[in-house]
């Protein structure tokens, strides 16, 4: 069936259809065939045109979406929109886990971090005490002649002679703190 | 009438999306889930699609409604599935002839079409309209669309009743067009039988 029959049965009955137009449905079907699927057609678009479903179905969706959360209101402030149950409790769940962590934490301390360093101090104060023990004051004196045997000639080259000098009169630096202390102290 | 934020009644007329078209109401319902936007997309389309669905049941009401409830939760439940590059229209008449096709396999109603008779010669249709009145055809009608089967119940009265073009029902049913137009000519061939039958 040509979408020019199916136009005509739409708009017009077998009694309407000129002759050019009843030729044209012939080459498709009959006229009584025209008729009845021109009546029926009809029928059908008229049939139940006042037919609507229950004002109460429309009620009963826009309180379904309202109770699923499905609708919400352009014009509402961030905290007056609903949010699904599970994303507050996942929100709340969170808060609590990082209140927890948080506080189990603790606080940052100072690190110490021992660094080995080298001081090399060359100052010859801290060494005094040393200086002055280790100093060994030679001193060379003459000999005073010593009169041998003959026959102890040989003994003599075996056997050094065991000298003690005499002591003699002075004093020492260490006897002298004022001394020490300028010669100790290197600012001075 | 429906609520405004704040829980007051506001008529129709103040209803913003009044001049949308159905494709941007779905945007709306997407994006904002404003609900008068669903008002206005229900207020279009319920009554229609409740005919439909009361033709494709063999008028039973109680069923159509059932459908038509069904048929709008889901544009409430999931409008992102709605396709942009598609009309609103070819949408929502593929969703209800797939909620028609899931009913008929529930009820395994297509048992009861294969007992229908062969077309008979058109010669015997000569006297048709005189056995033909108003109020008979109109209930014949609805026993001639019961006893399509669902493939060309569908095509049938999306194109006779809903008066869609045939690109249109080729899109909703998915398949080609001139299936469409065999079928729809089947369909007619079918119900007028129907009538030779009286």
């Amino acid at each position: 069936m040509n979408d020019r029959i199916q136009s005509l049965l739409r708009q017009k009955s077998l009694d309407q259809l000129d002759d050019a137009e009843r030729a044209e449905v012939l080459t498709e079907m009959s006229l009584t065939e025209y008729d009845v699927l021109q009546r029926s057609t009809e029928a059908l678009r008229s049939m139940d045109a006042d037919a609507a479903p229950p004002q109460a179905l429309r009620e009963r969706l826009l309180a379904h979406g309202r109770a699923k959360g499905r609708f919400g209101n352009p014009n509402r402030q961030w905290w007056q929109r609903r949010i699904p149950a599970w994303q507050a409790a996942a929100a709340a769940l969170l808060l609590a886990g990082a209140v927890y962590f948080y506080r189990d934490e603790p606080q940052p301390s100072v690190r110490e971090k021992v660094v080995e360093r080298v001081l090399i101090q060359k100052d010859t104060v801290f060494r005094t005490d040393t200086l002055w023990r280790r100093q060994v004051v030679v001193r060379y004196l003459p000999a005073e002649p010593v009169a041998v045997a003959a026959d102890k000639q040989d003994d003599l080259q075996a056997e050094a002679p065991v000298q003690s000098l005499p002591e003699r009169p002075g004093t020492s630096i260490g006897d002298m703190p004022a001394l020490m202390e300028f010669l100790g102290d290197v600012n001075k | 009438m429906f609520w405004n934020n704040k829980q007051q009644p506001v008529s129709p007329q103040k209803n913003p999306y009044s001049a949308f078209s159905d494709e941007a109401l779905l945007q709306v319902l997407t994006g904002l889930r404003d609900e008068r936007a669903f008002i206005v997309l229900y207020d279009r389309w319920a009554s229609r699609m409740y005919r439909f669905f009361l033709r494709m049941h063999g008028r039973d009401a109680a069923k159509a409604e059932d459908l038509t409830q069904d048929l709008f939760l889901k544009i409430i439940e999931k409008p992102h599935f709605f396709d942009p590059a598609r009309r609103f229209s070819t949408w929502i008449y593929s969703i209800a002839a797939n909620q028609c096709k899931n009913e008929y396999r529930r009820k395994n109603i297509l048992e009861a079409v294969a007992a229908y008779p062969d077309l008979p010669d058109d010669d015997a249709a000569e006297y048709l309209p005189e056995r033909l009145d108003r109020a008979l055809h109109e209930s014949n009608i609805q026993i001639a669309i019961d006893h399509l089967d669902d493939l060309h119940r569908k095509v049938f009265v999306l194109r006779w009743q809903e008066e869609l073009p045939l690109r249109d029902i080729a899109d909703i049913t998915g398949i080609p067009e001139g299936t469409v137009k065999s079928r729809l000519h089947f369909a007619l061939k079918k119900v007028t039988a129907h009538f030779h039958t009286l």
